[in-house]
């Protein structure tokens, strides 16, 4: 090679290199970084000093003492509450959590990344790697949430709600986005701060490298006025970390950070069913926090504005009425319908479990059990839908119907009566056994429907009615091998409620007696009573049990609305408590009028959820008002087969 | 370069929704106040010691407004390119400007300041890598037909995602609260930023911030704020700095 050839060749190395190093010097500073989720997550400062109580235990870099030892009462901060979310945040007392029905409450996925966790998530593969679902656990009472990556829809508004819920995913570039649905009544502040069952939550995780930090977005119209979002940071555990060493509260090993939890009584309580909570204006902690903080007693009670920045200048300006207690208007409530599943018409046709199905949309809800020995159906519906009935009831089981079992007259659960009691069937008892579907209720429920008006004509057709009546306050029967309680409530919603338990599947099915779509439906012309309504569902919750961490166990088939379980029938209950105190103190002690206590609105809280153009809080005032307004409520039982 | 192929957009202006640490954002907290803060003892004690109204009074108040903690504070950030490599962030918080640099240079660096210097870059996902795509926006190679990126499958010639990653040293010592809690030159601040929509179309982001101080903190300092677009620039109001 010639020495000119020589110097060529250099020359263009080093225009080479310097061409790649004007590349290099304007290249996008990039690279290539891992997004997955999944391994092992802790709280940011495990064990670093962060201030009082317990932040240490927990370590979390915002809000460590709230998330830590819990937050100040009645501290709403921050929180775009309505006055519905603010009236159940205020009613909220703390010794709750000491009572049985709530000592195990899971935090839910409304809450649950922000309360003690330490986070370990899997991916479930499936035969080409793809994720099918991603779990999520190792919150507070592991609410662990599962987060289907397959498409799968979410599942029939009236499938049991969870404290997790139902979530499915998908990836949106470098931020996983999932959306949750089907949740329990649960909290977005552990001070009482409600979030409803008819909430959606939005959750965002996104890998920073070695952090991640998951936000999310909590929808919930009845409560709150917009959006309210959270962001909570994690960092990759140690290695070494096992699921041995995943517990912050090893000491405890019977109510512990993860599982266990044994309903148990951790007050003394006046009553066995006692529900601890505030009257409307009674919260002795109101305005607490104003005076730590020194800022107005209204700021503590939340509301859109305080979360904006320029709520500073009005804390600057001093509010209308700084340091104190502060009163709660409530106007009118105007929000928009709960999501609760509507009659359709398309039946929905679900399987509670054990032996035993719900059909809903035919207005009431329709238990059936089936075996081999037949079918059992509990109500019958509304009798607009009965070809459709029949058809669900034929998709479940094709053998014939033995017995229909009515929880009260109500039209919308014995409408189907006639059609479902006059197809062929028989019963496997009595003496009609083989010939007649046998149609089995309390025998007030008799006296109701076979009762003749003026003209002599009855509501329904005799082979409507009930062919079985039974007077004793319970009736047992054991059908396709499995014990069957019928258990009358007296004056209740009516004076021929009855719930009905199916032992072996652990179901229980009570009519109106309990519902998820309306106020507590009290018919004082029919012999029922607001004292009794709540009895009733105090009877109901000492029959039902719940599984590990009040989740399941006892399965409930309501007179209206979604299948639930015993947590879902304690909300009810405790609104049932409550709203009988507002009541007492408004009416039996304050001596008011109807309509100064419409005025008052004794729901407020629930009035959203519950309230219908069908059964209003005004007619549901006018319903209860006597009772309370006598100074006497009437005595379950008083009147028990007085309509024969 | 950058601002072509920015993976997400942060630029207009956004607001900070507060429901989180409340009362330290929105108020001043009380001396002595140092809940989530991972301080080591020499930290709680500076902070203790330090006169916060002679602070205030010798006009120093813009020292609890510096990079580790400006997004923190309750307000509105105008984010914009000051050019095709510099992104620039402006809050109306204490008036405070950064700008974020692409091509980051350590002659550029210059004196420390509250804001120090920040060096970004964008972090993608589904592989996309911009030296990969010719000045058509072809994948270079695709005409032969050969796979272009990381990942699985053919990688985008556009991005499909992706945050900001910024990492800012260079900082002149400030204080990480308004009540005096001190952060040191020393310190190093990394931020990641990430944009989500919500169901219905409305955008936030996120900036994760993970604030490294071995002179006053025993772990690193990581908190999340929320940020959510504004329909305009019309709420943004420019205030001062200030311990109160």
């Amino acid at each position: 090679m010639s020495a000119r050839l020589v110097e060529h060749a250099q020359l263009s190395r080093v225009l080479l290199l310097i061409l790649l190093a004007l590349v290099w010097t304007t290249r996008p500073a990039t690279a290539q970084i891992d997004f997955d989720i999944v391994g092992f997550w802790d709280q940011p400062a495990l064990g670093t000093v962060l201030g009082p109580g317990n932040a240490a235990i927990f370590g979390f870099e915002e809000d460590s003492t709230e998330r830590a030892d819990g937050p100040t009462l009645v501290d709403y901060l921050g929180i775009p509450l309505n006055v519905e979310g603010r009236a159940r945040a205020l009613a909220y007392d703390s010794a709750l959590l000491g009572v049985p029905e709530h000592v195990c409450m899971r935090h839910p996925s409304q809450y649950s990344y922000w309360g003690p966790a330490r986070l370990r998530i899997a991916a479930q593969l499936d035969a080409n790697l793809d994720a099918v679902s991603y779990t999520v656990a190792g919150t507070f009472r592991r609410a662990d949430r599962t987060i289907w990556m397959d498409g799968r829809p979410h599942p029939s508004p009236f499938a049991p709600h969870t404290w997790a819920g139902f979530t499915t995913g998908e990836w949106r570039g470098s931020t996983l986005v999932t959306t949750t649905t089907h949740l329990k009544w649960g909290w977005i502040r552990r001070n009482g701060v409600p979030s409803s069952d008819q909430a959606t939550v939005v959750t965002y995780y996104t890998r920073n490298e070695n952090v991640l930090t998951i936000t999310w977005i909590v929808y919930d119209s009845l409560y709150l006025t917009e959006p309210y979002i959270k962001s909570a940071d994690f960092i990759t555990a140690p290695r070494g970390v096992s699921a041995a060493s995943f517990d912050v509260e090893p000491a405890d090993r019977t109510n512990n950070f993860f599982g266990l939890c044994f309903p148990r009584e951790e007050i003394a309580r006046p009553e066995p069913h006692y529900v601890p909570h505030y009257l409307p204006g009674a919260n002795p902690f109101m305005g607490e926090l104003a005076m730590k903080l020194r800022i107005p007693a209204e700021t503590t009670l939340g509301g859109a504005e305080t979360a904006y920045p320029e709520y500073r200048e009005k804390l600057r300006q001093g509010a209308p009425s700084a340091r104190g207690r502060a009163t709660i208007t409530a106007p009118a409530v105007v929000q928009p319908r709960p999501g609760e599943p509507a009659p359709d018409t398309a039946l929905d046709v679900l399987k509670v479990q054990g032996n035993v199905w719900m059909i809903a949309g035919a207005d009431g809800n329709i238990a059936v059990q089936a075996g081999d020995q037949g079918v059992i159906v509990v109500d019958t519906g509304d009798g607009t839908m009965n070809d459709a009935v029949i058809a669900a009831i034929r998709r479940i089981s094709t053998k014939p119907i033995r017995y229909i079992i009515n929880t009260s007259a109500s039209a919308h659960h014995v409408g189907g009566n006639a059609a479902l009691a006059s197809l062929p069937g028989g019963s496997t008892t009595g003496g009609q056994r083989g010939a007649l579907v046998s149609v089995i209720a309390q025998e007030n429920v008799y006296s109701r429907m076979s009762r003749p008006d003026a003209n002599g004509a009855t509501l329904f057709p005799a082979v409507a009615w009930p062919s079985d009546g039974y007077y004793a306050p319970r009736r047992g029967l054991t059908f396709n091998g499995e014990a069957i309680d019928i258990v009358h409530m007296a004056n209740a919603s009516t004076d021929g409620d009855s719930l009905v338990y199916f032992r072996g599947s652990n179901v229980l099915v009570t009519g109106d007696l309990f519902t998820t779509t309306n106020l507590p439906m009290v018919d004082r012309a029919q012999g029922g009573s607001y004292a009794g309504l709540l009895s009733a569902l105090n009877a109901l919750l000492d029959i039902a049990v719940p599984d590990d961490l009040m989740e399941g166990g006892t399965y409930i088939v309501p007179g209206h609305g979604r299948i639930c379980d015993e947590a879902d029938l304690v909300e009810y209950r405790d609104m049932v408590y409550e709203v009988r105190d507002r009541l007492k103190t408004m009416i039996t002690d304050g001596a008011m009028t109807a309509a100064q206590v419409k005025a008052a609105h004794p729901v407020l809280g629930w009035d959203a959820r519950y309230s219908r153009p069908a059964w209003t809080a005004d007619m549901f005032v006018d319903a209860v008002y006597p009772e309370f307004a006598s100074r006497t409520p009437a005595r379950p039982g008083a009147t028990r087969g007085a309509a024969r | 370069m950058h601002q072509r192929y920015a993976p997400i957009d942060l630029t207009r202006t956004w607001v900070t929704i507060v429901t989180e640490d409340w009362d330290v954002r929105m108020l001043t907290p009380k001396k002595g106040d140092f809940h989530s803060l991972p301080l080591t003892r020499a930290a709680q004690d500076a902070a203790n010691r330090i006169d916060m109204a002679q602070v205030d009074a010798s006009g120093r108040a813009c020292e609890a407004y510096g990079a580790p903690v400006v997004m923190r504070h309750p307000g509105r950030v105008r984010i914009a390119w000051q050019d095709g490599e510099t992104l620039r962030i402006e809050t109306d918080a204490g008036r405070q400007m950064r700008r974020l640099h692409f091509n980051a240079r350590a002659a550029d660096r210059g004196e420390p300041t509250l804001q120090g210097f920040s060096a970004a870059e964008w972090q993608y996902a589904n592989g996309f890598d911009p030296l990969h795509v010719d000045d058509t926006g072809r994948a270079r190679g695709a005409a032969r037909g050969g796979r272009v990126g990381a990942g699985r499958g053919v990688a985008s010639t556009q991005p499909t995602g992706g945050r900001l990653k910024v990492v800012t040293t260079n900082l002149a010592a400030g204080f990480l609260r308004k009540n005096g809690v001190p952060y040191s030159a020393d310190t190093t601040v990394t931020e990641y930023y990430n944009l989500l929509a919500e169901p219905a179309g409305t955008e936030w982001f996120v900036v994760t911030t993970v604030v490294h101080d071995p002179v006053n903190l025993a772990v690193d300092y990581i908190t999340s704020t929320n940020f959510r677009k504004e329909p305009d620039d019309s709420k943004f109001t420019p205030e001062p700095c200030t311990l109160r």
